[in-house]
């Protein structure tokens, strides 16, 4: 920009290329806000309209009878999302990791690549596809919808995320820890079990948790395995409730107050994914600065 | 009565061979450096000396390497169990992060599988931490994670580490490259110490450091053997015009 | 801050004490030598010959210790002068051991012969100052004492004045063939008493770089001796 002496000008930015720098940061700054708008906007109407429906009975009752529905609660749909989703994790958790393990620790044949495309076939598999391949595995099988089967299908859903989570985190561990604890003298399924996974330890839980933040909120495939049930159910061969599955049900009555325990339904599902995915994105950072 | 033997031994990764033809011998107590040029093999040589080779895929060794008379590429040898017999000490310390600094010393004794009382663990990881020469400077912390240590500490820990576990031989792959120049000579005397009661090859690249530390040096270049012989001989009046040039610097 | 590299200094401690150690060896022979003139005494010049041997292994081995920590260990600053300074101080020993011997075969091919009392006077004077001069300079390289360096140049003078005495005086013989004779050859014995006064000059010069850092000549053969 400086004229015909050569020097080189030391000052400050100016003109057109100064108007052009506070441009782009403003545009940049607007398109930030823009991003965070739908989010805050979700996070406070769930909570307007949710937050007056919790109270004691709605975290104790089952649904009340057609005259007085205000006073019920969905006990059943907590007690019964517990439980599926409880499932789910005791089966999805073990056999994610284990494949995580496989495929960071032995990785690099063609049956290491069979799996690896499996999980991410699965990542992207649509719920209600998942729900549908249960239902005629397990339900007809089984003669009925039950819990199990809602774990099950959930299962299909958390297993990928849990997979392909601590395959990334346990690559993560440094080689040079493997070698270290081979050249003591240590079996090489000791390496990974004493000192490859503790060191992951807490990646390896964030994908657990984001695994279960996602199996939360799945409806589908729970319409399709589970039915739902408006009692408190606790046998896993039985038709069980699940938290959204009671909110999808009750926002299609025309029953105002079913309406309103549907908002808090509501509010309690988005609650629990955000303190899980927010729990795991602080735990990661942390396991990222020891890691370094 | 030597203590570690190598008799025509090769090594490739895949189809790239990188070792040709290796022979070496040292005896115990003694201190054998291997230097040479980046890439020469020197690395890969001594990691075929506790089997640690062959954990890369696709890595390959034949030949013998003979320890106290008996190959440790024979084929009823537990790879595991020459590990700890024959210990190894990093280029980059590598303490183990989710353990104190006892735990890490003691690391090898607590995960061996044997059973062994926690005093007795306690009793052994200060000795290992003593012989390492880092007892004084962490045992008033011994609970503090490994990896609050400095680079040279760490570097200490890692040979205690190793120690522990009372291997008869000790393999340290340029051990102190990542240290600055105090640390480095603290390693030295270390070395210098523990050669009465362990046999020790060294890698190293800095050739003062073979100098100052060694009784026996190797040269290789090209995954072979160039010179084999007493320290003060290779530096002093070598053999081959080759380690004369790599010596003084004229290459490398 | 713990020491390292104890095994390299302590080489260092052990080859300081062996160049005094024959620095003291040196000295003896050439003692011995002097005082086989001054009282007759031919068994004491043998075994200046014979002891001759220990003084050359010593410079054999420092030579050889010398190189090795040179090679392996690479010194600087201090450590770096003081093996320059063993180096060359062992040199100059063994230089001064080479003329004990040459005095005592001097004797020895002599001592048949009548000699000069005021010869062998100023010879046994000249033994006593370049023992001195000896001793002071490997004093001072033991306790690195520049202020004792520094005397030697002048505790040369009184042995060059001593040296050209001699030379005078054998010129008195000159009547006499076989006095002649021994004269001539107790001058030489004069000359090399006064290369081992060199010697111990060169020793101090060399303990003047190991303290300063800066090479300076004592004396210079071809600058004037002050009378």
């Amino acid at each position: 920009m400086s004229a015909t002496s050569g020097a080189v000008s030391l000052g400050p930015v100016r003109g057109v290329r100064h108007v052009k720098d506070v441009g782009f940061t403003v545009f940049l700054w607007t398109c930030a806000v823009l991003a965070l708008v739908p989010l805050t906007w979700i996070a406070f109407y769930v909570v307007s309209k949710g937050i007056g429906a919790l109270s004691w009975n709605f975290f104790t009752k089952e649904p009340a009878g057609p005259l007085n529905p205000q006073e019920g609660g969905i006990v059943q749909s907590f007690i019964g999302t517990g439980l599926i989703v409880g499932i789910a994790t005791v089966i999805a958790v073990p056999l994610g990791i284990l494949a995580g393990i496989y495929l960071a620790e032995y990785g690099k044949g063609p049956t290491a690549s069979a799996i690896r495309l499996v999980a991410y076939v699965l990542l992207s598999t649509p719920s209600i596809v998942a729900g549908a391949f249960i239902w005629a595995l397990v339900v007809v099988a089984l003669g009925n919808f039950s819990a199990l089967a809602g774990g099950l299908s959930l299962v299909v859903l958390m297993w990928p995320i849990v997979a392909i989570a601590s395959e990334a985190v346990l690559r993560l561990v440094p080689q040079e820890l493997r070698e270290g604890a081979l050249a003591l003298g240590l079996p090489r399924w000791k390496t990974i079990l004493r000192v490859v996974m503790p060191t992951a330890g807490a990646g390896l839980l964030t994908a657990v948790m984001l695994a279960v933040a996602r199996a939360l909120g799945e409806t589908a495939p729970i319409l399709l395995t589970a039915l739902g049930n408006d009692f408190i159910n606790t046998d896993f061969r039985a038709p069980t409730d699940a938290v959204p599955l009671r909110v999808y049900d009750y926002a299609r009555t025309p029953v105002e107050a079913l309406h309103s325990i549907a908002w808090g339904g509501a509010l309690v599902l988005l609650a629990a994914v955000l303190f899980l995915a927010i729990s795991a994105r602080v735990l990661s950072n942390r396991q990222q600065k020891r890691m370094a | 009565m030597r203590k570690v033997e190598i008799v025509d031994l090769n090594a490739w990764f895949g189809s790239n061979h990188v070792l040709h033809g290796i022979n070496l011998t040292a005896m115990p107590g003694s201190v054998t450096a291997i230097i040479g040029p980046s890439g020469c093999g020197k690395s890969t040589l001594i990691r075929c000396l506790n089997r640690m080779h062959e954990e890369v895929r696709g890595a390959r060794v034949e030949g013998k390497v003979l320890f106290d008379g008996t190959d440790i590429y024979g084929d009823d040898v537990d790879p595991v169990a020459v590990r700890r017999r024959i210990g190894m000490v990093f280029q980059r310390a590598n303490p183990f992060p989710t353990m104190s600094i006892l735990d890490n010393a003691t690391a090898g004794l607590r995960l061996s599988g044997e059973r062994i009382q926690r005093s007795k663990l306690a009793e052994r990881g200060e000795r290992a931490l003593q012989a390492a020469g880092l007892w004084d400077e962490v045992k008033d912390r011994l609970d503090e994670p490994g990896g609050r240590l400095s680079g040279g500490q760490q570097q200490r820990l890692c040979i205690a580490r190793a120690l522990a576990v009372e291997p008869e031989v000790i393999l340290l792959d340029e051990p102190a490259s990542a240290l600055d120049p105090a640390s480095t000579l603290r390693i030295e005397e270390l070395v210098g110490n523990l050669k009465e009661r362990y046999t020790i090859v060294i890698v190293t690249h800095n050739m003062q450091q073979a100098a100052r530390v060694s009784d026996w040096t190797l040269f290789m270049l090209f995954g072979e053997v160039v010179e084999f012989g007493p320290t003060e001989k290779v530096f002093t009046t070598p053999d081959d015009k080759r380690t004369e040039d790599y010596v003084t610097g004229r290459f490398g | 801050m713990t020491e390292t590299r104890r095994t390299f200094h302590d080489e260092l401690d052990d080859l300081q004490r062996e160049i005094l150690q024959m620095g003291e060896l040196a000295g003896t022979a050439v003692q011995e030598a002097v005082h086989a003139i001054t009282h007759g005494d031919a068994a004491q010049a043998q075994r200046v010959i014979d002891m001759d041997d220990s003084i050359d292994h010593r410079y054999l081995d420092i030579e050889q210790r010398t190189l090795r920590t040179l090679a392996l260990q690479t010194p600087v600053a201090a450590d770096l002068r003081l093996i320059s300074a063993i180096i060359h101080s062992s040199l100059h020993l063994e230089r001064i051991g080479d003329q004990a011997v040459n005095i005592a075969k001097l004797y020895l091919i002599s001592k048949d012969l009548a000699g000069s009392d005021t010869m062998r006077g100023q010879i046994r004077e000249m033994g006593d100052l370049v023992v001195q001069m000896l001793r002071t300079a490997l004093e001072a390289f033991a306790k690195r004492d520049l202020e004792l360096a520094l005397r030697l140049p002048t505790m040369d003078d009184p042995v060059d004045r001593l040296n050209r005495a001699t030379h005078l005086e054998a010129l008195k013989l000159a009547d006499d063939p076989a006095a002649l004779d021994w004269g001539l050859h107790m001058n030489l014995a004069a000359r090399a008493l006064e290369r081992v006064g060199d010697n111990a000059v060169d020793i101090a010069e060399q303990v003047s770089f190991l303290i300063t850092g800066e090479f300076r000549e004592f004396t210079d053969a071809s600058h004037e001796v002050q009378a």
